[in-house]
């Protein structure tokens, strides 16, 4: 499966102190479910390399908020699970904050 | 910050290669919560019949397929409106006359000889679905849709309030109805039909697009060849049935202390390790049966061979522990599947239910010993693999859950 980055600059995020330091934000991600899916897994990474699954949603949400709390650029990977074990991963999306 | 701020509108299409033409022309949706407000359809007014008015996304549809949907919340004077489907006839744009559609909670179904039109509106999300039936394919692959919006502005595919996104056509699409995530795009224009705006939808040829192989059955009945199966017999203590057409489980009620055991074994190589069922199908012949009987499958121990197993051996110089392979060191002593047998078994496929879900726990290596509860006077026969009819002959069966397709159309966005 092909793989795409693409980092979006994001301006206007709320920053808490200095232009590097903490933010508030929220991420929102959309997606479709692949058939046969029961539950999706949801990975995020901040170097597009090393993911970690930040939680799971029951097939058909298809959407997700993420709460984020540092400057940085978000990875973004999801795959479905059922009985039979998981899907190949989606591809990865990206924000940059 | 609203928890609606975000509306996506979809428009998507899907054709079946072969018989079935599926369409998906059109989805709108919403995403604003975790959960899908599903408000069920109720009577509307005289120009749209029915209305969702209370969901996050409220639609109004008309008979006809039309109809308004209103992706700010509490205003409703900003509306997306989507007309009823029109092709061409003779070149000339006709609107398909769908008849009033039937109503089932919040799904409306248009149902034609050509095609079967569903809109559905999930609460923050809507969804129209038009099925092409029987080959039907629109003249010139053209499909058109009436549109017009009201307090909104249109940028590409996007659906702007004051400048802000609020809805977004998605890219239009074609699929196999069977291979859903094998898709093609169609091409779109917004254009001008008889002085109107329409949104022109041009269906890509499907040529080439595979079907997916997705079997979640497997299913081995092999011949007299592949298959491995025979009888031992306690009154021939020394005779082989490998080659036999029967596979007969029991005690003849004809010869006293005749006591018939079945031996069974099916490569298994094809089937998963995991799976979520497993069973057997044994064509009943006939029976000397007048008691009914429960016949059980036990996983063997032992390393019979089908040529050369009998009631005192298990392959030629390899005795069984005990006379008839029912030894603890033979065969298993709890039973993987078990089937009840009347006294007058009508004949036909007979189905026994095995309870492991694992390859490992289905056989041991050696395949399966069937044996009745009580060996006493009743005898059931079957067909083996060496029988000339190949339908009649044992079959295994197992069904199995393919993982999940990936996920698609991975979004992340900031609120």
């Amino acid at each position: 499966m092909p793989i795409r980055r693409k980092a979006l600059a994001i301006p206007g995020v709320l920053r808490r102190a200095g232009a590097q330091g903490p933010v508030s934000a929220t991420l929102r991600l959309t997606w479709d479910d692949g058939a046969g899916t029961d539950t999706i897994s949801i990975e995020r990474s901040t170097d597009g390399v090393d993911f970690t699954e930040i939680d799971t949603v029951a097939a058909g949400v298809e959407t997700y908020d993420d709460p984020v709390m540092t400057q940085a650029t978000y990875y973004y990977r999801v795959r479905g699970q059922n009985v039979a074990g998981y899907s190949a991963y989606s591809d990865i999306e990206s924000i940059a904050l | 910050m609203s928890l609606f701020t975000e509306y996506v509108e979809r428009v998507q299409t899907g054709a079946q290669i072969t018989d079935t033409i599926h369409m998906r022309p059109i989805a709108v949706r919403q995403h604003g919560s975790l959960l899908r407000m599903v408000q069920d359809f109720a009577d509307g007014d005289a120009n749209f019949q029915h209305s969702v008015n209370r969901a996050p996304l409220r639609v109004r549809r008309a008979n006809d397929g039309g109809g308004r949907m209103y992706p700010v919340p509490g205003d409703d004077d900003k509306w997306l409106y989507l007309g009823p489907p029109k092709v061409q006839v003779g070149g000339n744009w006709t609107q398909i006359s769908l008849g009033t559609p039937s109503r089932s909670g919040n799904v409306l179904t248009w149902t034609r000889a050509q095609s079967i039109t569903t809109f559905t509106c999930g609460g923050h999300f809507a969804d129209l679905q038009i099925e092409l039936l029987d080959g039907f394919v629109p003249e010139n692959n053209l499909v058109a849709f009436p549109v017009s919006i009201q307090g909104l502005t249109r940028s590409g595919l996007n659906i702007l309030d004051g400048g802000r996104t609020v809805a977004r056509l998605r890219p239009f699409q074609m699929y196999d109805a069977a291979q859903p995530l094998d898709r093609r795009a169609i091409t779109q224009a917004f254009v001008n039909i008889g002085g109107n705006p329409h949104l022109r939808l041009t269906l890509p040829s499907l040529a080439g697009m595979s079907r997916p192989v997705i079997d979640p059955t497997v299913e081995i009945q092999p011949d007299g060849t592949a298959g491995l199966d025979t009888w031992i017999v306690s009154n021939v203590p020394t005779g082989n049935r490998g080659t036999n057409t029967l596979f007969i489980v029991g005690e003849s009620n004809l010869i006293s202390g005749q006591v018939i055991r079945g031996l069974l074994k099916f490569d298994l190589s094809t089937v998963p390790d995991t799976f979520d069922s497993a069973a057997v199908t044994l064509n009943h012949n006939g029976e000397e049966a007048s008691n009914a009987r429960t016949m059980r499958v036990y996983r063997t121990k032992r390393a019979w061979v089908e040529g050369e197993a009998t009631w005192e051996i298990f392959r030629t110089g390899n005795s069984w522990s005990t006379v008839g392979g029912f030894h603890a060191d033979d065969t298993e002593q709890t039973d993987i599947g078990s089937l009840a047998l009347s006294a007058t078994e009508s004949n036909g496929a007979k189905t026994v239910t095995l309870t492991p879900t694992t390859k490992t726990a289905l056989d041991l290596g050696n395949g399966w010993m069937f044996k009745m509860d009580t060996e006493d006077g009743d005898d059931h026969r079957f067909d083996s693999s060496d029988h000339g009819t190949a339908a009649n002959r044992p079959k295994l069966t197992v069904t199995y859950t393919e993982p999940p397709a990936a996920p698609t159309n991975l979004a992340v966005a900031l609120l």
